[in-house]
């Protein structure tokens, strides 16, 4: 199974670290599609079916968290897994993330080992999700 | 800058270099700062806490910014690398650095929210002008001065 995949980051250079992570972490990759920040993102995944979004947290013009807050008022994206790839090193923002719906956050420099294993777990979970 | 802070300002540049980019990195003594550069890119972000707010800043020059490009997107030279991936390079390194630096500094509980890096290119007289103003510390790294700053 090949999983579509949406990349949120106002960093091009980000994006395609992650692209190039997957691809070492021989990560079956559908279609995937690239956002610039939130609002962007939202478009992407309100136009195609998304298996699993890696976002940021900061970001112009919407951050990570405000588009997860956007996605869970909408019942079509709610359960679409978010998986967060950030710098972001304050334990009581991950936490909170996580009560917000998060499945996984993988702290930057991101490894193809750690990417593999996150991917993994959470698609695990997704199948017996039943979605 | 205290000493203690600057300390750690050192090892978690030094570790930022080191795995985002396989670069490795040696303080420099104040003395010791030369470049023969003609410009450079400086990167700026601020963070705001609760308690703590503030700013920390990355000076290097365009020559090793194009190399760290190449280093954290895993290209050979021979590769095209687009336009901005010099400033994108720079402006990861320092989001890499403030997330770490603040843990360390006021552990993992404090939130922290943190404006995207904004980059502006520099000429040698205005990174002389940093260095003289002795607001920054500096590492060396692939023979190339870095220069950083926070308002911690």
């Amino acid at each position: 199974m090949a999983f579509n995949i949406l990349i949120v980051d106002d960093s091009k250079t980000i994006r395609s670290v992650i692209k190039k992570t997957l691809e070492i972490a021989e990560i079956p990759v559908g279609e995937l599609y690239e956002a610039e920040n939130g609002q962007a993102g939202l478009a992407v995944l309100q136009e195609n079916w998304i298996d699993i979004v890696f976002a940021d947290i900061n970001m112009p013009v919407m951050t990570g968290i405000e588009m997860i807050e956007k996605m869970n008022a909408d019942n079509l994206l709610e359960k679409t897994p978010v998986i967060i790839v950030s710098t972001e090193g304050s334990q009581t923002r991950v936490e909170e993330l996580i009560k917000k719906g998060v499945r996984a956050f993988i702290r930057k420099p991101i490894s193809p080992e750690t990417l593999r294993n996150v991917v993994n777990e959470v698609m695990g979970d997704y199948d017996e999700g039943g979605n | 800058m205290k000493e203690e802070t600057k300390d750690i300002v050192y090892k978690v540049c030094c570790d930022v270099f080191e795995h985002l980019a396989f670069m490795f990195g040696e303080v420099l003594d104040e003395d010791d700062i030369t470049s023969v550069a003609d410009t450079f890119i400086k990167a700026s972000m601020s963070f705001k806490g609760e308690q703590q707010s503030g700013i920390v800043a990355i000076v290097v020059p365009e020559e090793l910014s194009v190399n760290l490009a190449y280093e954290i997107l895993g290209l050979e030279k021979s590769e095209q690398i687009d336009p901005d991936g010099p400033e994108d390079a720079v402006k990861e390194v320092l989001n890499t650095i403030c997330g770490r630096l603040l843990p360390a500094i006021f552990g993992d509980s404090p939130i922290f929210d943190l404006t995207p890096p904004e980059t502006t290119v520099i000429s040698y007289q205005e990174w002389e002008e940093l260095v003289q103003g002795h607001a920054y510390i500096s590492l060396e790294i692939e023979n190339n001065p870095v220069l950083i700053t926070t308002s911690l």
